[in-house]
């Protein structure tokens, strides 16, 4: 009798879940859940991930397979930034993205020979950051 | 459905297991090197071979290192399509004390495409690619139809590139004071597979029109609004709105609290107005006591002195107070200006208050420590940001209560809000270091997707798993975003299936992203013999046929298959 009575309450529990658990996010995410990690490779015996990874060595190489045909174009223009945009027939919409678009890793010496690495947005900003910090601020008194 | 309110918290644990993420998958990706002979990855330069590299010259130890990091991120995601990225090492912008070490970059963005989940979003290429089962952008290698663009410093390390830091090509994580290639192939591989908002910063627009698939789960948990739903001047707002804009996706935040330490970094938790409750960053000030933890709690008081040449404002404390009884016992609030911090603080301590928010005039934030000497002040203060002192005193002016709690708050995680939620990086002014596209540095211990790159970071992909499940890389294709999806991996069939029984039953699928196909396999999974496991799915279709999720008949079809099962 137990056991059907747990079994009953995990059939209730199942139904929950399938029902009403995207109402739930919220309210469960302090309440902790089981960690899903990803390891490292070991120090020790350092092996290439199980991933299949491939190196085209050949600059511009052969074309890519295209895996499905893409549907006729339906309108292609350039925006105001520079973007590419295209708009296929089954509705979808590509942009070509231009180098605003990216993610740019900097390492500056400080002052004091400590460095610091940091990521930033765009070519333009990194550029900006080439100039030597300023002393900082985290002094001031008043 | 009919559950009741009381039945609920007892369920909870159960929703909670029924988020997973599935297993690892497989994609393949191809370093596509656009190298000229002789530089960059064809570099002959001999090199001995180092931390688990066994390349022979500094070439073969660039793209091993690519490669390493590929696979990795190869061995965690799941795509059918191959990912191009486009990569070579070429000298970039470098100076004696700076060097823009490398770019990375989706080449291209889709959206509405076969297979997408959110509709009117932008996907990164290669993640659109996953989820439409084919090449959106084929072409010849070399050119936009690759999915990543990764362009690094072939001169780092070179005299003035700064000259005393190189790369480190090594696989082991034992770079010393060098940069990690392989770490920081990690982070940008990541930015370029779906770690990225592409809304501009300063004006908050979105890309050609439309958001994209991370600002889905981007929310400013104050105005309780994602991105995709605020104006273009709200977004701007929120871009800034430092320990207030917070990811929402399901598998990073049940996943949060097993990375995340308990939070040791002081902050102020306002626990009343309703509006304003949450955490805060603060500036602790170089003088009086630390803040401790759990904090002192206490109303807050607009601090009131008179309009002098010490200070023209009557908010500034720069004078001994005009209301000492109503600051009396309470945490005062005076206004950053005129005159030294530790006179502010002195004034408030001696009319009586037990701590002191001393509200920044200059936009920046997180604020930043205070500093000054008075070795007579006993009672702790910090700076708070213009715009969240500007909140209280809006909440002040409007006669509500303001009632905070001052110190390292035990219930927080560094990193999370007071709900939970992982931050995003949101420092004001916007045009400051790093993007929104990562996590604020306030983490701890260190991610590989904060702005900040920390030395102690190992090759772990750590909560960017996570992201990349919640934005889809792990999708079942069930047409619930998976950031919201408790059940990724469910079932594709269409019906309910036992083993070589198909009932024939449509495999409903519910708003959390579960199917009855995964309340079945639940049965299946769960211990006992062939009569336990009728008994459950017995159970579940009884449950589902009196919620009106199937009929009488379909009911006895599933418990059919599950008697010849």
């Amino acid at each position: 009798m137990r056991k059907r009575r747990e079994r009953r309450t995990l059939s209730f529990r199942r139904i929950v879940a399938l029902a009403l658990g995207a109402l739930a996010v919220l309210t469960l995410a302090p309440a902790g859940a089981r960690a899903v990690t990803v390891q490292a490779p070991a120090a020790s015996a350092v092996k290439a991930p199980a991933g299949g990874t491939q190196v085209v060595a050949a600059p511009p190489a052969a074309a890519s397979p295209a895996v499905g045909a893409q549907t006729s174009i339906v309108s292609s223009a350039v925006t105001a930034e520079r973007l590419k945009v295209t708009t296929f027939a089954d509705g979808t919409v590509s942009v070509t993205l231009t180098p605003a678009y990216s993610n740019v890793w900097i390492l500056r010496l400080n002052p004091d020979g400590s460095q610091s690495q940091f990521c930033v947005d765009g070519s333009d900003v990194a550029t900006a950051l080439a100039a030597p910090p300023s002393a900082p601020a985290s002094h001031e008194v008043k | 459905m009919k559950i009741s309110g009381k039945l609920l918290p007892l369920l909870l644990p159960a929703i909670l297991l029924a988020s997973s993420l599935p297993a690892s998958g497989a994609a393949n990706i191809i370093i596509v090197n656009v190298n000229a002979p002789g530089v960059g990855f064809n570099d002959p330069t001999p090199a001995t071979p180092v931390g688990g590299n066994p390349g022979t010259t500094v070439g073969q130890q660039r793209l091993k290192a690519f490669q390493f990091a590929a696979s990795l991120w190869g061995s965690i995601l799941d795509s059918p399509v191959p990912i191009y990225v486009q990569a070579s090492f070429v000298p970039q912008t470098c100076t004696s004390t700076f060097a823009m070490t490398g770019v990375a970059q989706a080449l291209q963005v889709f959206s509405d495409f076969p297979g997408h989940e959110v509709d009117h979003t932008f996907y990164h290429v290669a993640l659109a690619n996953k989820l439409a089962g084919a090449d959106l952008a084929p072409g010849p290698n070399g050119t936009d139809a690759d999915d990543i663009l990764a362009t690094f410093n072939s001169d780092l390390g070179t005299p003035n590139c700064p000259g005393t830091v190189g790369w480190y090509y090594g696989l082991d994580d034992n770079h010393g004071n060098r940069t990690d290639l392989v770490t920081v192939l990690l982070h940008e591989l990541a930015h370029g597979l779906g770690f990225q908002s592409f809304v501009n910063k300063t004006t908050g627009a979105n890309l050609a029109g439309m958001p994209d698939i991370f600002d889905v789960y981007t929310l400013d948990d104050l105005t309780g609004k994602h991105f995709p739903q605020m104006t273009d001047a709200e977004r701007a707002a929120a871009i800034t709105h430092t320990n207030h804009l917070v990811w929402d996706g399901l598998h990073v935040t049940l996943t949060a609290p097993g990375f995340l330490q308990r939070s040791t970094t002081p902050l102020l938790t306002v626990l009343t107005p309703l509006n304003l409750i949450g955490t805060y960053r603060v500036g602790p000030s170089d003088f009086g006591p630390p803040l401790t933890s759990p904090g002192r709690i206490s109303a807050v008081v607009r601090a009131l002195d008179p309009a002098d040449t010490a200070g023209a404002s009557t908010f500034d404390a720069c004078s001994p107070l005009t209301n000492a009884s109503a600051v009396n016992g309470k945490i005062a609030l005076v206004d950053r200006g005129s005159c030294a911090f530790v006179v502010k603080v002195k004034n408030a301590q001696n009319a009586g208050a037990t701590g002191v928010l001393i509200a920044d005039n200059t936009g920046v934030s997180p604020p930043l420590r205070p500093g000054g000497t008075d070795p007579t002040i006993v009672i702790p203060s910090v700076l708070i940001s213009t715009r969240d002192a500007n909140d209280l005193k809006a909440a002040l002016a409007n006669n509500s209560p303001v009632v905070v709690s001052l110190g390292i708050n035990p219930l927080v995680r560094d990193g999370a809000s007071l709900f939970g939620l992982m931050e995003l990086n949101a420092p004001a002014p916007s045009n400051s270091l790093a993007s929104l596209s990562h996590w604020d540095p306030i983490a701890a211990p260190n991610l590989l997707m904060e702005p900040l790159i920390n030395s102690d970071l190992t090759h772990d992909v750590d909560l960017t798993r996570q992201v990349m499940a919640d934005i889809g890389w792990f999708s079942d294709g069930d047409g619930v975003p998976d950031g919201r999806d408790f059940c990724l991996g469910s079932s594709r069939d269409a019906t309910v299936i036992l083993g070589t029984c198909n009932s024939g039953v449509p495999n409903t699928t519910f708003a959390s992203g579960c199917r009855i196909s995964d309340a079945v396999s639940d049965c299946q999974a769960s211990p006992g013999n062939h009569g336990s496991f009728k008994d459950c799915i017995q159970d579940l279709t009884k449950d589902l046929k009196s919620n009106g999720v199937i009929s009488g008949k379909q009911k006895d079809a599933i418990d059919r298959c599950a008697g010849s099962y």
